[in-house]
């Protein structure tokens, strides 16, 4: 466990500290809603924008504001093991006596955290700006709106653990950026089913949709942690 | 000279055998052998350089010998740990050194080193400690908080070798330590390499500098085609001489008659371009008797020489040998 942590901890460190990443993170956190508030803007004015109306859309909106900055997250994972490969690193940490399994959980977690807390960043942005911009009051419910955010770590995992299965035997940063743009593809269908074809929320649904997700999730990690091999790895010697 | 509290006691049970014994240890990549039964054998207190061309396998053999990867067949005992069965004990008592040094690029020098004792499993306190001593015995003070890409490639290689000391290893396994290092940095890390040797460490050099293997080591081992194709210590090589004979006509010669003739190592005997050549221990008693017996032969002897054998002259003749059975 020290060792996940101590990974985690440096991978965090080289994602967040330094003014300029920093900097580029809040932008990529604030500039997001920024873009959707504007465009929500003008509708939000008509008089026939109903409140039933904004509030489907924030929904929806408010949903994405949480999934769209995974991307980031998920490119980090997948690049993650080549990143080290290209710059030697990972023979020296393979070497340390921990087991090769404690490297991809502290860089999986890292990726998660990042992932997690650049979309409940973008979604606190995205709260803080709506009212100054639209005019109008928060349309959602405390509750709805808490779920949402509550959801992002449950749709986070998937993403971030099929990033990591599909770039955990890439030695080149290209190529495990290849490997993750796939990943991207099912985001999108994601992102699009829940935008146009919403089915009708029940309790159950819900719970079921969660449950099949989290397995999801843990079936790519499964998958990860095998492809993540040692021995495959150093199988070719430079 | 390294301070001896760098350096710590070595554990008694470790004392009575060698640090490190592999008995024909191999690995097979698919249908590729990188290690083809590879046997040796490093005492502690010892420096072991393996010499080699790019893909003869010293890479793999390193790995094998560090725990990172399995061997096929054979096996190993590194520390008194079997590398198959029990890697994680052997990377908590090996160094290795890569010939990239490998660090992140972003990270201060101490802060660096103080993560990578933690993962090493020494406590936060132990671990700044350790690392305070290291930076002051490697020169390294003015860097301390320096970011790890601002410094000189034989600063960085310092680096790399303190992290491969931060937890007192029993034995170090570097592989190309010295690989783009300048002058001044190569000699600086040689000190060093000294100073673990006499600190009762046993080291693994892999290079492809016949010079500083040379210099550093005691024993050879030349590895060509995953396979050691020599392996002597450079004491008992010191005694050997090479010598040459030169003849008008080589093809009255009868190469058994010559083998036969005590002092002579009959391995290395062999006529190239109509000189033969073979080493001895005493060239003086050894060449008047092979000189007799070429003239018996009726060899027509031009010249006779004698020179101490360079590391070189045996590399390349391996070398060659190789060539020629790949065809």
């Amino acid at each position: 466990m020290r060792t996940v942590s101590l990974i985690t901890r440096r991978e965090l460190g080289e994602v967040f500290e330094g003014r300029g990443r920093v900097g580029r993170l809040i932008l990529l956190g604030v500039a997001l809603p920024l873009i959707f508030l504007l465009l929500l803007r003008s509708q939000a004015a008509s008089p026939e924008y109903t409140t039933d109306r904004l509030r489907s859309a924030v929904r929806a909106i408010y949903a994405q504001m949480g999934i769209m900055p995974l991307s980031a997250a998920m490119a980090a994972a997948a690049t993650s093991f080549a990143t080290e490969f290209e710059a030697g690193t990972i023979i020296p940490l393979l070497a340390a006596p921990a087991p090769t399994s404690a490297v991809f959980w502290g860089k999986f977690l890292s990726a998660f955290i990042t992932g997690v807390s650049l979309g409940w960043f973008a979604q606190g942005a995205f709260l803080v700006l709506f009212s100054p911009l639209t005019q109008r009051a928060w349309p959602v419910s405390a509750s709805a709106t808490f779920l949402i955010s509550a959801a992002i770590p449950v749709f986070t995992l998937p993403f971030v653990a099929g990033a990591m299965a599909l770039g955990s035997r890439a030695r080149r940063v290209k190529a495990a950026q290849t490997n993750s743009s796939l990943a991207f593809v099912v985001i999108l269908a994601a992102v699009l089913l829940v935008v146009f074809r919403r089915p009708p929320i029940s309790a159950s649904l819900i719970a079921w949709a969660v449950a099949g997700w989290l397995g999801f999730g843990v079936l790519l990690l499964t998958i990860g942690i095998r492809l993540w091999d040692r021995e495959e790895v150093l199988g070719h010697p430079d | 000279m390294m301070p001896a509290g760098v350096i710590g006691q070595l554990r008694p049970r470790a004392l009575d055998r060698p640090a490190v014994v592999a008995v024909e240890l191999t690995r097979r990549f698919g249908s590729r052998i990188a290690v083809d039964g590879v046997t040796l054998t490093v005492a502690r207190g010892q420096i072991l350089a393996v010499l080699g061309p790019n893909g003869a396998g010293k890479t793999t053999t390193v790995r094998m010998l560090s725990g990172l990867l399995r061997p096929t067949a054979g096996g190993a005992e590194v520390a008194g740990f079997d590398v198959g069965t029990q890697p994680e004990e052997v990377r908590r008592r090996v160094g290795l050194m890569t010939d990239v040094p490998g660090l992140y690029a972003e990270m201060q020098l101490r802060a660096y080193l103080r993560w990578y004792g933690r993962i090493y499993g020494l406590s936060a306190g132990r671990a700044a400690s350790r690392v305070d001593e290291l930076v002051d015995v490697l020169g390294l003070t003015d860097w301390a908080h320096s970011a790890l890409a601002a410094l000189s490639r034989g600063t960085q290689q310092k680096v790399a070798l303190a992290r491969c000391l931060l937890h007192d290893p029993e034995v170090l396994l570097l592989d190309e330590p010295t690989a783009a290092l300048d002058v001044e940095a190569t000699i600086g890390l040689r000190t060093l390499f000294a100073g673990l040797k006499d600190a009762g460490r046993a080291i693994i050099l892999c290079t492809h500098n016949l010079a500083e293997a040379e210099r550093v080591a005691d024993t050879v081992a030349i590895l060509i085609g995953g396979r050691i194709v020599h392996m002597q210590s450079l004491r008992e090589a010191g005694s050997w001489r090479q010598c040459s004979i030169r003849l008008t006509n080589p093809s009255g010669l009868d190469v058994g008659a010559i083998a036969a003739v005590p002092g002579i190592d009959p391995r290395s005997l062999r006529l190239e371009n109509g000189t033969l050549m073979f080493a001895c221990h005493d060239p003086v008693r050894t060449n008047p008797a092979v000189v007799a017996l070429l003239v018996q032969q009726g060899c027509g002897v031009v010249q006779v020489e004698e020179r101490a054998p360079s590391l070189e002259a045996l590399y390349v003749s391996h070398l060659r040998e190789a060539g020629r059975a790949n065809g």
